[in-house]
Parts: structure tokens; sequence; C-alpha cells
């Protein structure tokens, strides 16, 4: 199964180019399909998910230089549904946002591609296979940033490159060493690292290069210029599930190579909790200044995924139950706040919020979603982020740190100062008053549910009951503690 | 629990059926307010006999819990009653105004949390449905849209998240000192953590202190209500503050008490009380004082409002300061949230109805309007009354109450500092008094100043105004009963000494020291009016002292900028650094490129010609070895075929030459030999030199 996740959306591209030259609607069913079935694959493992249990790879076996195998854990299916999900959802929404645009099937077969080295990240079951699928992650994600082929995209795009490449050598580094020092890249709960000079180098080299691809704070300068350049639903895809790739590569370093007690040695917690504090204040910071939504989106991706590194810093069970219940809950906001502004684009071209004056009403239900997830992101209950934040909150105050509760706090409250003027710009400070007329909003339909989904989910759990992305998350945590 | 979610599916019920009839959509508003407020009260019988449960454990992990004692269902009913008369008059002026539909459905919504607050069994809870007030009502706060609207609404909001945030803090300590949220006395566990339980309770006081207006924190009050329309003000000041009190009451009066009655952990709330009580009498004086200096009638509500509250806290505070004893201060405070609660909706409702004809707000402006609102009038004159604590209305009662508490204070603690709070509190009653008179002569009294015929008032507004004046009539002629019937099983509910609860319902209000001390304080407020109206209310104070701009704009605006600007430094920083270090390491390459461009190429080029040379060299030296040989050769060729010649012609040579044919060797070849052996003879005689 985990074989099949990834070789699925693979496949399903291959189809796309050798389908491109045929019919458009054959290319549309593809890339529906293949995000649809990987979906699907990754829910059959879902029961694995419930019980713990690790599906082995078998005889799933790549032979490089050095084996690669997939195998899935917990974690691993955890992380696989989100992306899952969230590239289905990207796609139905391109069907109608791309509609208009050239290279139609490249776009398709590298949105495969992309989510097939996702998983194949995952579901990894050594460092190899990791880095492999890692790097055709960053090269076929850079394709699609520069997707609009004009000259800011172009430029975007060369930064986006350059920094992953940086990354992936400092990954490289990270590997030869652990291999030097170890003779092995596999993944072992408890670690198998020993403290020493030249294990902390690969540490911190893996740091850089799985910061990179997360979006931390001082290699960060990607971000905000990536996610306004590339198409709307794949800038959801980027900082919804690409930028957790990096955090969960982190995850993975620090729990199954490292262990808890070689990172606590190599100080290497107190690292990046100073690095998450840094990277939450500035991303809230920046995020204020931006006229332009995407940026602004951008920047506060970056606030959040330090709380996501904070939780995993803080090296206790109910931190790591943050950051996880922090990286689902960010995929469906973000996911839902980037296809709203992509939605906006689409409609009426208008790029930059202080234009936005009264467009609630012409697209109530896409600024609807917009500020379901908005007050989501401020963290009210009962809406998702809320459940982390106070987590992550109650973890800091467990392990002594009262400050950081301060520093969340603050963070929310700059999420609503940077939030909410944008809806009540939409909804409430209306333009003319013959345009305050409520209308329909027009969009292709699936561009109007995929976002109001993703926006609906956001709340929408807190009422079925039991609530069990919490359970679930609960579960992988406690693995780790 | 059925009552907190009927108005969230009756609100969308509401959207819904919005977009087609007006009237179909008012009269379900209408109805399900209705219906809640009887479910509310239906809840009696659950109540009386204990605690009506309902618990959603797993709800997002943490649990929802509500649970119903008599305090909240006390406020749950007279709540959900005042919403219900709100709404059934908002069906009349909200027909025809614009976006009626989202009015109602907020409307709806925020009755959801603001009764979620007061059901509600745990802080998580809590917090939940105030959380959802404050967003919720943001929305009928902006109403009209206005670009004030949306600054006021913008500080509201602003607020009510800072606010929340806080509370949130403080659930996070409590939850990690306590391991449990549940609103039960649980100082014994705070007081182990030295100071936490003081920042839990300040942190709890901004919090709720922002909904109930405490002093500092009043900032959006008039701002706010000046804008927004005045149903939602008769809402707001109704229900919404004393949600904040309700938090108080929760916090101070409950959740930061000890277990045991006889412990010295009392201390801690005593001093927390003495706190919250000081900030009660500032907040009251605050409030009266501005409520004076206003002309706008929407401020002076709203000011009043404040004031009002800080009679509340007071109470809350004295309560505290009273610690187990203090039961009567309880009952003063809340006593005085039902009944600020009735008059004061019940004044923003008709200077609503007047605004809505004469579209004026200003003193200035108004006047001789008792002969177009005859019954209005006569409701404001009682609800003004009991505002100002007239024996006989129902805010005597709750003020007496409130005195007394005060007045125990002090024989209790012998503390002369409360003696001046007691002074600020007969002062400020009167300023109350000063500041009603005032309303009430420039609004219904005077010469009538526009021609304009107004359209008189409806049979739905009398009705309506008739029902609050008379609940406040009943409050304020039979206040025992109330306290016999309400306040005491609530008083019940929270830790207190239960001989002080009972003591409560033994308290008669209609004594002469009660009487003159309230006709003090009208006096000193007839006389403030008879001075100020000498001076036409000609004055203003300094701008400083508004707390809005003296303090709270420039630190926050210091703040955000600091921040914005660090932020913004930082990034630059990180983007130079890392973009700067692109340019040495191009540089660099460059540099590296000339070296390759410039220096290997001749480098290269020096290594070929020198080896070019050396071959050229070779090339010659071999050549010139060559012809030297040929030449050799020639010479030896010469000398040996002249030789040969010689020899041909001489008899030795005959012989020789015959020797040679006998040895059979080809002339030719014997030739070749000879020369050869001639040529390396006379090179090796060159070469020796000879």
């Amino acid at each position: 199964m985990p074989l099949a996740s990834v070789l699925i959306p693979f496949t399903f591209a291959v189809l796309i180019v050798l389908a491109a030259r045929g019919k458009e609607s054959m290319v549309k069913i593809l890339a529906v399909g293949g995000t649809f079935f990987t979906l699907l694959c990754v829910m059959t493992m879902l029961p694995y998910l419930l019980t713990g249990r690790v599906l082995q790879p078998g005889t799933s076996t790549m032979s490089f230089p050095l084996p690669v195998s997939f195998g899935a854990d917990s974690l691993s299916i955890f992380l696989a549904l989100i992306f899952a999900f969230s590239y289905l959802m990207a796609t139905i929404y391109s069907l109608g946002y791309i509609a208009h645009s050239h290279a139609r099937s490249r776009y398709y077969a590298l949105l495969l591609v992309t989510e097939g080295s996702m998983v194949g990240v995952v579901m990894s079951t050594s460092l190899v296979g990791l880095f492999l699928f890692f790097e055709i992650m960053a090269i076929a994600a850079y394709l699609l940033v520069i997707h609009e082929e004009d000259d800011k995209a172009m430029s975007a795009g060369a930064l986006f490159l350059y920094t992953a490449i940086g990354g992936g050598l400092a990954i490289f580094f990270g590997l030869a060493v652990t291999y030097y020092l170890t003779g092995r890249l596999d993944f072992s709960p408890g670690g198998y690292m020993t403290a020493s000079p030249l294990a902390a180098y690969a540490l911190y080299a893996y740091l850089f290069g799985f910061g990179v691809k997360a979006g931390m704070f001082p290699v960060h300068i990607w971000l905000p210029e990536a996610h306004p350049a590339a198409p709307a639903p794949f800038s959801a895809i980027l900082s919804g599930c690409s930028i957790k790739v990096g955090v969960y590569g982190l995850i993975r370093i620090m729990h199954d190579v490292y262990g808890v007690d070689v990172i606590r040695a190599l100080l290497f917690d107190r690292v990046l909790l100073g690095i998450a504090i840094v990277t939450i204040l500035l991303g809230s910071a920046l995020a204020l200044q931006q006229d332009h939504l995407k940026r602004r989106l951008a920047y506060s991706s970056i606030a959040q995924i330090g709380y996501v590194l904070l939780g995993i810093s803080l090296l206790t069970e109910r931190a790591m139950f943050g950051a996880l219940f922090h990286i689902f809950s960010h995929a469906l906001m973000k996911g839902a706040l980037f296809l709203c502004a992509g939605a906006i684009i689409t409609q009426t071209g208008k790029k930059h919020i202080s234009e936005m004056k009264g467009i609630g009403y012409q697209m109530p239900v896409v600024m609807l979603s917009f500020t379901l997830a908005s007050v989501t992101m401020v963290g009210i209950p009962p809406f998702n982020a809320f459940i982390s934040k106070w987590h992550l909150a109650l973890a800091s105050l467990e392990a002594g740190q009262g400050a950081l509760v301060l520093i969340l706090m603050v963070s929310s409250l700059l999420n609503a100062l940077y939030y909410f003027p944008v809806v009540i710009n939409a909804f409430l400070s209306g333009g003319e008053p013959q345009s305050n007329k409520l209308i329909r909003d027009q969009l292709p339909a699936g561009m109007i549910w995929t976002t109001a989904l993703m926006a609906l989910l956001c709340l929408g759990f807190a009422f079925i009951q039991p609530y069990w992305p919490v359970l679930v998350t609960n579960r992988i945590a406690s693995l780790y503690f | 629990l059925l009552i907190v979610l009927l108005p969230l599916i009756g609100a969308i019920l509401c959207g819904l059926i919005g977009r087609y009839s007006k009237d179909l959509r008012n009269w379900l508003a209408t109805c399900l307010t209705f219906t809640i407020f009887m479910l509310a009260a239906a809840l009696y019988p659950a109540v009386s006999r204990g605690t009506a449960v309902f618990s959603s454990p797993t709800f997002l992990g943490m649990g929802l819990n509500f649970r119903v004692d008599f305090l909240g269902f006390v406020f749950a009913v007279f709540i959900s009653f005042i919403w219900f008369l709100v709404t059934l008059y908002s069906t009349d002026t909200m027909r025809d105004e614009k976006a009626g539909t989202r009015y109602f459905v907020f409307l709806l919504f925020t009755l959801s949390g603001c009764l979620g607050v007061f059901l509600t069994a745990d802080f998580f809870s809590l917090f939940l449905c105030f959380e959802a007030m404050t967003v919720f009502s943001y929305v009928l706060v902006v109403h009209s849209q206005t670009d004030e609207a949306i600054a006021a609404g913008r500080i509201y909001l602003y607020m009510g998240i800072f606010g929340g945030l806080c509370l949130l803090s403080a659930m996070l300590l409590l939850q990690n000192t306590t391991g449990t949220l549940d609103i039960v006395p649980n100082l014994d566990a705070l007081a182990g953590m030295g100071s936490l339980s003081y920042v839990i309770a300040f942190l709890f006081f901004l919090g709720f202190g922002i909904k109930a207006a405490a002093v500092p924190l009043h900032i959006w009050i008039p701002r706010a209500y000046e804008v927004s329309p005045t149903l939602i003000n008769a809402i707001s000041s109704a229900a919404m503050l004393k949600a904040g009190a309700y938090g108080l009451i929760r916090v101070f009066n409950m959740l930061l008490t000890p277990h045991d009655g006889h412990s010295p952990l009392w201390e801690i709330t005593g001093n927390l009380g003495y706190a919250l009580l000081w900030i009660g009498i500032a907040t009251m004086a605050t409030g009266a004082v501005l409520a004076i200096t206003q002309s706008n009638v929407k401020r002076v509500l709203a000011y009043s409002s404040v004031s009002q509250m800080g009679y509340i806290m007071t109470g809350i505070g004295a309560a505290a300061y009273l610690g187990y004893e203090g039961a009567i201060g309880f009952a003063g405070s809340s006593f005085h949230i039902l009944n600020h609660a009735f008059f004061k909706a019940a004044m923003f409702l008709m200077i609503g109805a007047i605004y809505l004809r004469v579209r004026e707000a200003d003193y200035a402006k108004l006047g001789g309007l008792w002969r177009s609102f005859p019954v209005t009038a006569v409701a404001f004159m009682v609800a003004g009354a009991a505002i100002s604590g007239v024996p006989g209305f129902n805010g005597y009662a709750s003020k007496t109450l409130l005195h007394h508490s005060i007045v125990e204070a002090i024989a209790h603690h012998g503390s002369t500092s409360i003696w001046f709070a007691e002074k600020i509190f007969v002062l400020t009653s009167g300023l109350t008094f000063c500041y009603i008179l005032r309303m009430f002569s420039s609004v219904f009294m005077g010469p009538y100043s526009s021609d304009r015929k107004l359209r008189g008032e409806t049979w739905l507004e009398r009705a309506v105004f008739s029902v609050f004046a008379l609940i406040i009539l009943t409050g304020g002629i039979l206040p025992g009963k109330v306290i016999q019937l309400v306040i005491t099983p609530m008083a019940a509910i929270l830790p207190f000494d239960a001989h002080a609860v009972a003591h409560l319902a033994d308290i008669n209000v209609w004594n002469v020291h009660d009487f003159t001390g309230i006709a003090i304080s009208l006096a000193i407020g007839a006389f403030i009016f008879i001075f100020l109206s000498s001076k036409k209310f000609q004055f203003y104070l300094p701008k400083w002292l508004s707390v809005e701009q003296s303090v709270f704009r420039p630190v926050l605006t210091f703040i955000l900028f600091a921040f914005a600007s660090t932020g913004r430094l930082v990034d630059m920083a990180s983007i130079g650094i890392i973009s700067g270090s692109v340019g040495p390491l191009g540089s660099i390459a460059r540099n590296a490129g000339e070296l390759d461009e410039v220096v290997l190429p001749s480098a290269g080029g020096s290594v070929l010609n020198s080896l070019s040379l050396l071959r050229d060299k070779l090339y010659v030296f071999t050549v010139e070895k060559v012809r030297e040989m040929q030449g050799y050769v020639r010479t030896a060729e010469h000398s040996v075929f002249t030789t040969m010649m010689n020899l041909d012609y001489n008899p030795y040579g005959e012989q020789l030459y015959r020797k040679l044919t006998l040895m059979n060797v080809d002339l030719c070849i014997f030739i070749v030999i000879v020369t050869l052996v001639a040529a390396f003879c006379i090179w090796f005689v060159k070469t020796i030199g000879l």
C-alpha cells in the first residue's frame, strides 16, 4: 500500500504526459483520478493509523546503491492523508482556476509528480528515500512556481530553486556524515546517533536543509516570493503541505535518527525554540504590513510554521500533539485562504487588500469561507486551530516557559489584526451602494465548493463526535514519548 | 443544551427566510426568542432541585459542559426575557432598515453566545460562548456600516479579542496549576503557587473587565454605543455587559475562594476584592462625571452604563472583600445587575424610539417631546427614578444593598480607605441623579425646537415600555420578595456563610436610615444640577484625561510601530545576509572565472609554445645532423670511389678485386660497407677533434 500510494501519482503523471496530445477532458479526468485514487489508497491505510501498527516495507525495494524502501507508520499515514486530501481539493479547484491558462497538461502532470514525491517523502523508511523524493519535489515544485512564466515568477522561481538546492546540499552533507558515523540511514525509534561534534554539524545541516523547506526564520526568504508567484491552488499546496514536509523531516531526524537525549545534549531543542519564537513574531510582524493578499498569507504561513516548530522543539508529548494538530489545522485553514485568494483573482483580478472593498457582496460564498478560515487563524473555539494553540500553550507552561504563552497570545492578537480587516473590508465597508447587492459568485462550481469545504472543515470536525483528529493525533504523539 | 442551540439553528433559518419574506422572518425571530425565554423558565423545576447538566465530553477533545445552577438560571431567564422584548420591539423598527436580515440573524447568534455564557459549567465552555458573543455582536455594532461605525467596531472587536486572549491565558494558567477548569472554589490549589492567584485574577479581570467596562478598559463603550443602533445598545447594556459582570462574579466570588469557610486563605480573596472594589468605585465615578459632560444622548447613556457597571463591580468587590460573610455585597450587585438590565434597556429603547423619529441625538436639538411621546415620557421618568435610586423604584433597593455592603466592609475591616469609598459612592449617586435630570429635562421638557410634525409612538412601543415600567415598579415596591425569591437562592450557590445568606432575606430596605442616605445623594444631585444648569453645562474635561488619548493610543501605536519595524528590519537583514552572501560568493566565482580565462590560457599557451619550440629545435638539430652525415657520406663515397678506381688500375687492386670476387661479395654492397666505414671514420676523427 505505501508503495502503491507513491506510484499512483507518478503513473498518472506519465499517463497525462501521454494523453497530453489528446483531448483536454482526458487530461482532467486523469488528474482528478490520480489524486482521488491516491487519497483512496492512503485511506485504506487508516486502520493502521488507528491501531498504531507499522506497515512494513515487504519486497518493495528499489535497487539504488542504497536501498529505497517504503513503509508507513502512523505519522506517515497522518501526513499522507492530509497531503492527499489537499491535493484532491487543489486539483479539482485547478480545473476551474487554470482553465484559461497555458500549458495545462504540464501543470497537471507536475502537480501529480509533486504529490507523488511528497507522499514518497513520508512513506520512505530511510533517509535515502526521503532525500530522493525531497529533491524530486523541489525540482517539480520549481516548475510549478514558474508556471506563469513572467518575469516575477521567474525571479521568484530562481530564488526558490537556489534555496531548495542549497537546502538539498545541506541535507546531503548530513546524510553523508550520518552514514560515515553509523553506517546506516534508516529510521529507528529512539535514534542511533551519538553525540559528537561531527554529529552536531550534521544535525545543524539537517536543520538548515529542512528549515529551508519549512520556511524557518533565517531561510524563509523564498516563501513570500514564491507563494504569490505560484498559481493559487499550488500556493495552497505549498503552504498547506510542502512546508510541512520540512517539519516532517525534522521530526524524523530528531526522533528516529538522533533521539531525544542526543538532541538535548547538542542543545538543538534550545536553538530550535529560539528560531521558532523569532519565526512566529517575524511572520506576524511582516504579515501585518503587506497589502498584497497572497504575500500576507505567505508571511502568515511563516508565523504558523513557527508554532509547529515551537511544538516539536519542546520535546514533550503534549507539545508534539499541538504541533501535529497544528499541521492538520493549518493545512485546512491556509489551504482555504489561498483558494479564496485565487478565487478573488480569478473573478475580479484584485490582488491587493485595499482594492477589495465590498467584495463580499460579489462573491459571498468565497468570502464567507475566508471569514471562517480567518476566525480559525485567530484561534477562537470551537475552530480547529484553537485546540493546537491551547495544547501548545499548555505544553509550554508545563515546560516552565510561561513567556511562550505570552508570545502565542500576542501572535493570536496579531492574527486578528491582519485577518479581520480583510473580512471587514470585504463585507462592511462597501463602496458604492449599487454594488452592495448580493449576487452569486461567478466562478466555476468546482472552485467554490472546494474552497467552502476546506473552510467548513476548519469548524466541521468540532461537531462530529468523537472528535477523531484529536484522538488520532494524540495517539501519534504518544508513540514518540 | 437546547436553549443555546435553538437560537443558532433559528438564526440560520431566519437568514434563509429573510431573503423571501420580511414579515415571516420577524415573526420567526420573535417566536424564537419567546420560546427560548419559556425554555429557560422551564428549567426552574430542574434548577430548584439542584442543577441541570448537559455535557459532551469529547467535544474538541476538551468537553463541552453545560450546567445550570440558580445563578446562571436567573440571569438566563431575565436576559432572555429582555431579549424577547427587544426583538419584539425591533420587528417594528427594523422592518424597513437595510440589512434587516443580517440584524436578526446575528441578534439570534449573539443571544446564543450570551446565554451560553450563563449556562456553562466550566471556563472552557464559558470562553467559547464568550468569544462567540464578541464576534457575533461585532456585526451588530457596525450595523450602520458608516466609517465611524467601522472605526468604533474595530476598537470593539480588537479589545474583545484581546480580552478573550487574556481569558485564555488565565485559563491556561488555571488548567496548568489545578488541572481543572470547573467553576468551583479552587483557591486552595492556587494559593500554593505564591503570587500566581493574583496573576490569574488579574488576567480574568482584564478578560471580563473589558466586557464589563471596568474603568481603564471602558473606552470602547462610548464609541461603540454612539454608532450602533439603540436596540443593540439596549441589548449590549442589558445583557452583554452583564456577561462580563457574571464572569467577574464567577471568578472573584467563586473560583478564587477557598473551600472552607474559616480558611486563612480568605485573606487573598479579600485583597482581590479590595482591588476590585476600588476599581468599581473608580468606574462609577468616572462614568458619572463623563456622563454629565456629554451632550449626546447616546453617549450619556453609554457612560451611564459604565457608571452602573461600576456599582456592580463595587458590589462584587465588596463581597470578595468581606470574604465568607460577603453575601450582602453579592446580593447588591446581582440585584443591581437585574435592575440595571431592565431600566437601561428601557431607556435605550425609548431614546431609540425618539431617535428614529427625530434623527437627533444632541441635547441642544431635542426638547419638548413629551407631547408627542407621553407614555414614553412617563416610562422614562420611572426608569430615570430607578437609576438614580429614588425610593419606591427598584434601583433604590439594590443601591441600598450595595451601600450596606460598603458600610459593612468599613465595620468589618475598619479601614479608612473604604470610608472614602463610601463617600464617593454617595456622591456618584448624586451625579447619577444629576445627569438623569438633565437628560429628562432636555429631551422631554422645554420648548419644542423643530416645526416638523412627528409621528407619535406606536402601540407596540407603548406596550413594551409599559412592561418595562411595570417591572421596575414591581421590583421597587416589593424588594423583599424579590430578594427572597431570586437573590437568596443565587447566593446559596456561592461559597458564602449560610447564616449570612439567610440574613439577606430579613433585610428591610424601608428604614429611615437608608432613606436619609439616598436623600442626601438626591439632594447633592439636585444641587449640582441646579448649579450646572446656570452654567449651561458649558465645561469640558481636558483632553489628556481621556485614557484612550493619553495612554492606550500612544502606547499601542508605539508598540505596533516598533514591532512592525523590528520585523521588517530582521526580515530585511536576513534577506540581506542571504542574498548579500550571493554577492561575495559571486565575486569569488567571477575571480575564479577570470583566473580560468586569463591565467590558465596563458600558462597553457606558454607550455604549448615551449613544447613546439622544443620540437622545432629537435627537428632542426636532427636535420642538421642528417645533413652533416650526408656531407660526410658524400665525401666518403667520393674518396672510396676514387680509391677503388685507382685500385682497379693497380695490380694490387687487381688482386684485391679478384679476392673479393672470390669472396663473392657484391660490389655494390662492398662499396656501401666501405663507404659507411669511411664515413664513420671521418665523423669519428672530426668529433675527436683531430
